[in-house]
């Protein structure tokens, strides 16, 4: 059965400390036709702290959809990882790896911590919003989740 | 920097100074063996120590040129995010002259890109990711041949080859050695269409290929700056490229326990040699253990 459109927003928490590349995952998801909200965090404590509905972020609501970036200042997009899939309720999110890492390693390393797939950062500007919007369609409408 | 001292252990000064004193010379010859086999097993594992080190060193310096590589990427494509956005707000809004500028800013950002691509490309050369076998050049030169079909058939170029030896190398790196040659042999190519030959030979230790053209040539001057680092002979308005490709060869055929040089005067085509080291047990290595 095919979800059709829910009434509520979808909601997606963005994990990335580059300014330019959230002014752009902005700029893609403003194109969708339906509602979709977006979180930001700048580095991989805030996000967990989000996720876990921690201090300033108690009773943050679960996103949908993590887009990961991995170079992160305090804890990497692979800590964060980690600790998203060894956390009780957190561990079934879909987590979509956002980085410009190219590396062999950085990608199996994000499979192996349980990344729902991974994505390299085009570097051009429309291929960039293509690739965001693709992937957030995909997490937020095409698929069914896990109930849990 | 790694420096390999041989200092004797002390328990060895001993033992020569009791040699000097040995009556008997079956007594001192055992002694001197003994000397000589405790001596060179000190140095072996001196040896041992400094290869460790120079494996650790190699690969913290590959994993440098990695980090650095996409630690750069990450601010270069901000800058190519902002410059194509800034445009395309200012579409139709500049004069003529800023419009140039801004193609300039363009231009060198992807230039830049492409340089550190070709950076983590040279760095990722020779790393662990080698895996040598006995191979047939000529198969692997086929492919190679397949896959410039479109710039051979567009020069018009011949390629002929002579019987090739078998040899131990990494397919895909061989592979890259040939291509880059070929490729270049056409890029660089004469007034008349490319005629390009591959040939080898075998050494005592040593198979030695070569690629040949008749293309534009190097001026002997210029042939050891043609395997370093992003050196380029041409402008870019002459010649597209980066200055990577040969160093990339150099590196592949040093990785191989090979060396390259060229034979070449200006106008007069170009001849390529590399040198693979012979195996003649015609082994194939195993890098896989069993357990």
């Amino acid at each position: 059965m095919m979800a059709t459109a829910k009434a509520k927003p979808t909601l997606t928490l963005l994990v990335e400390d580059s300014p330019i590349d959230v002014k752009m995952t902005r700029a893609a998801l403003e194109g969708r036709p339906r509602h979709h909200q977006l979180s930001v965090a700048n580095d991989g404590q805030h996000a967990l702290a989000y996720l876990r509905g921690e201090g300033a972020y108690a009773g943050s609501e679960r996103p949908d959809l993590v887009l990961l970036d991995l170079n992160l200042p305090r804890l990497d997009g692979h800590g964060v990882l980690a600790a998203i899939r060894s956390h009780p309720e957190l561990r079934l999110l879909p987590v979509v790896v956002l980085t410009s890492s190219q590396s062999t390693e950085d990608i199996r390393l994000a499979y192996e911590g349980g990344a729902n797939c991974y994505v390299t950062k085009p570097a051009d500007v429309d291929e960039f919003l293509s690739a965001v919007r693709i992937v957030h369609e995909f997490w937020c409408d095409t698929v069914s989740r896990s109930p849990a | 920097m790694i420096s390999v001292s041989v200092d004797e252990a002390p328990s060895t000064a001993r033992r020569r100074e009791s040699l000097e004193a040995a009556p008997d010379e079956s007594a001192a010859l055992e002694q001197l063996i003994a000397v000589y086999e405790e001596v060179s097993l000190s140095q072996s594992r001196k040896l041992e120590i400094a290869v460790a080190d120079l494996r650790r060193s190699n690969s913290e310096l590959a994993r440098f040129a990695h980090a650095v590589s996409h630690d750069l990427q990450e601010p270069l494509r901000a800058v190519v995010f902002s410059t194509q956005l800034l445009l395309r707000e200012l579409d139709g809004k500049l004069e003529p002259e800023a419009n140039e500028l801004a193609a300039d800013i363009v231009a060198g950002v992807l230039r830049m890109r492409a340089l550190i691509g070709g950076l983590l490309d040279y760095s990722q050369v020779g790393s662990s990711q080698i895996a040598p076998r006995l191979l047939e050049p000529a198969a692997l030169l086929a492919d190679v041949l397949a896959d410039l079909g479109p710039a051979l058939d567009e020069s018009g170029a011949k390629v002929t080859c002579d019987a090739l030896p078998h040899v131990v190398a990494d397919p895909v790196q061989l592979g890259r050695v040939f291509q880059n040659l070929i490729a270049n042999a056409i890029k660089f190519r004469g007034p008349e269409a490319p005629c390009i030959h591959i040939s080898a030979e075998a050494h005592a230790n040593e198979h030695v290929f070569s690629v040949a053209d008749n293309g534009i040539g190097i001026d002997p001057s210029q042939h050891q700056r043609v395997f370093a680092l992003f050196q380029r002979l041409h402008s870019p308005a002459e010649y597209r490229g980066l200055g990577l490709g040969l160093a990339i060869v150099k590196r592949i055929v040093e990785v191989h326990g090979g060396r390259i040089w060229l034979d070449s005067t200006e106008g007069c085509g170009a001849r390529f040699f590399f040198s693979l080291p012979s195996d003649p047990s015609r082994s194939t290595p195993s890098p896989v253990s069993r357990e």
